[in-house]
């Protein structure tokens, strides 16, 4: 009789084999669980993308512009929804040290009429003072002396197809005109900036243009109010005093405040946020009860072998790391091809929507952790079942 | 951990054990005295309900004890904690009635989970290992068959094999022959006495199989909670 020196721990090196054995010892249940995971992994990445888009695509122009400082109504909910303030604030800020130049924005959504089919899409319009350059979008430099003529357009390139071939017409034509809120402007050029959940192509016009357009606007003031700050300027230091100077009613933002309050819009003003939200939770609740009931069946399936070799001195903390290494191997062999998949996915959505979709890093570790969240919390509400495994039982 | 000087792999003294508390209180357990020594075969019979699963499951230190004393593989019983009682059950080599074998595992595979305890027997010595005792019980040609794949006679020999590949110094049966016809159950029994008295363990045997009580070094009879020779 020879007497073996017993361990303390039981290596996490066995149970992941045990763990590894009994997942692919059956193939199907195996298979299911990955296809769960997979099918979870492929949600989450879908809603996080999809909600990345409209934010992206939201804020596009607000991280386009090269302004410091941002002045807006505060009834203003979000570029397409915005409400003028008196022009005499905006010019009041010159006042300020530090502040350099100011610029208007007006912005406002009109139908634009196909100029092939005649069918209306609306548009957001931008109105700019074409001298001023603090909008560096491609395209825009090229054409900033023909925008100077009264009744010109520039054409967003990535506006949806549904507003008719106007590159095409462009490069055939050098200038054509369209309809625009039931007036005639001739398109000159095009520049490009992307298309948003809220407007399905953009145009841009000079300020002259804009107000001809839409003279009511004239009359009421400034959309934006855009404030570039002098080199080396504070730009914290400036916004408190334009804060101190200007009414309540006129919101004064620095550039990353700008872009939050556009976000803040979509994700807390709009069922959007909250409805891509719940995809991302409804994904995790499927994933979640799939990965359970494979992991609990393991352990509910085995439950007398369990007690047995618990019997023999194997204690709890060895089945923990078995079902824990099982959700790990779930959550690399879910997460891995669902990732991939998502590559072709956002692909085949942005070609759809003409938003664009990228799987970066960023999402590609949230959707990771989510994944390995819902894995190990499905490992956690099975464990309970180990209890059932009693060594005592297997002398009944 | 507190050694008892004793040959005695097994010590009962006016050991007793009760379920539930107050009136609803039922003694199972009325003061057993036992000793069990290094390579003794020994056969407990009894009725059923006169206390037998719950002495093997004190001596298989799978739950602790109440009153009197105990003595397993040297460890004093009742003063030992959660770990000491781990470390004395895999000293115990334990064959059940069900084989429990893990499904998903080949014959070899679940052998060796046995050796998995100990730090001092390396991945290829497990396997030897595994592969020898196997060998013993003539399973040499089932080594990567999965449960599914062999008898109920085999899966006991597997069971058994399983039981005493980290040659423990004491065995506890419970019932080996439960699920096997006359023939299969004298073949398992004939191996595991052999194997016991090859290695010098202490064998416990609970069984009501009259078939295989001539390998009994000695038979105990247990009856309302008392044991008699």
């Amino acid at each position: 009789m020879m007497s073996h020196r017993p361990v303390q721990n039981i290596s996490i090196e066995y149970a992941f084999r045990l763990a590894w054995r009994q997942l692919w010892h059956d193939k199907m249940r195996f298979m299911t669980a990955i296809a769960g995971v997979i099918f979870a992994c492929i949600l989450v990445f879908m809603q996080i993308g999809f909600k990345n888009a409209l934010f992206e695509s939201a804020t596009l122009l607000q991280r386009t512009i090269k302004g410091d400082i941002y002045l807006q109504e505060v009834q203003s909910e979000a570029l397409w929804r915005l409400v003028t303030f008196p022009r005499q604030h905006l010019y009041r800020a010159l006042a300020v040290p530090g502040v350099e130049n100011v610029t208007a924005l007006y912005a406002t959504q009109a139908p634009w009429k196909n100029p092939v089919n005649g069918v209306n899409r609306t548009a957001l319009i931008l109105g700019i003072d074409p001298n001023v350059k603090v909008y560096p979008l491609v395209g825009l430099e090229e054409n900033r002396r023909k925008l100077q003529m009264i009744d010109t357009v520039l054409f967003d390139e990535f506006s949806r197809p549904e507003f008719g071939p106007v590159k095409k017409m462009l490069a055939e034509k050098k200038e054509f005109p369209v309809e625009i809120a039931g007036q005639r402007l001739d398109v000159v050029g095009t520049f490009q900036m992307g298309i948003t959940f809220s407007a399905d192509g953009n145009l841009i016009v000079s300020d002259t243009t804009f107000f001809k357009l839409f003279p009511a606007k004239a009359q009421q003031g400034v959309d934006i109010g855009i404030i570039m700050l002098e080199e080396g300027a504070n730009v914290q230091e400036v916004k408190e005093k334009l804060k101190a100077l200007l009414p309540d009613n006129i919101q004064v933002m620095t550039r990353d405040d700008y872009v939050a309050d556009e976000k803040a819009y979509w994700n807390d003003l709009t069922p959007i946020g909250y409805i891509f939200n719940f995809g991302v939770i409804m994904g995790l609740m499927v994933g979640l009860v799939i990965v359970y009931q494979v992991l609990f069946n393991d352990i509910n399936n085995h439950i007398h072998e369990y007690a047995t070799l618990k019997a023999m001195g194997y204690d709890n903390s060895y089945f923990i790391k078995v079902v824990i290494s099982a959700s790990t191997i779930l959550v690399f062999a879910g997460f891995i091809p669902g990732w991939l998949l998502c590559f072709g996915l956002y692909e085949l959505v942005e070609n759809a929507i003409f938003i664009e979709m990228s799987l970066n890093f960023q999402k590609s570790a949230l959707t990771f952790m989510l994944i390995a969240s819902m894995c190990y919390i499905s490992a956690l509400l099975a464990i309970r079942k180990l209890k059932a495994a009693n060594p005592v039982d297997v002398f009944q | 951990m507190r050694v008892q000087e004793s040959v005695n792999l097994i010590e009962a003294r006016q050991l007793t054990y009760e379920y539930g508390q107050g009136d609803i209180s039922q003694m199972v357990l009325k003061g057993v005295d036992l000793k069990v020594s290094s390579g003794e075969f020994v056969i407990l019979a009894g009725p059923s309900g006169s206390g037998k699963s719950t002495l093997l499951s004190l001596i298989g230190a799978l739950r602790g004890c109440q009153n009197g004393n105990l003595w397993v593989a040297g460890q004093d019983m009742k003063s030992a904690n959660h770990d000491e009682m781990r470390l004395v059950r895999r000293q115990i080599g334990y064959v059940f009635q069900q084989h429990n074998l893990l499904s998903f595992l080949t014959v070899r595979q679940n052998v060796e989970m046995t050796m998995e305890m100990f730090s001092d027997i390396s991945s290829q010595e497990r396997q030897d290992m595994a592969e020898d005792i196997l060998v013993r019980v003539g399973l040499e040609n089932q080594l990567s068959h999965y449960p599914s794949q062999i008898s109920v006679g085999q899966k006991q020999r597997v069971a058994i094999a399983r039981s005493l590949v980290h040659q423990p110094k004491i065995i506890l049966a419970d019932e080996p022959t439960a699920s096997l016809d006359g023939k299969t159950g004298a073949q398992v029994v004939e191996i595991l006495h052999s194997m016991v008295k090859n290695l010098g363990c202490a064998a416990l045997v609970v069984t009501h199989d009259n078939r295989i009580f001539d390998y009994a070094d000695r038979m105990l009879h247990i009856e309302d909670g008392m044991v008699t020779s």
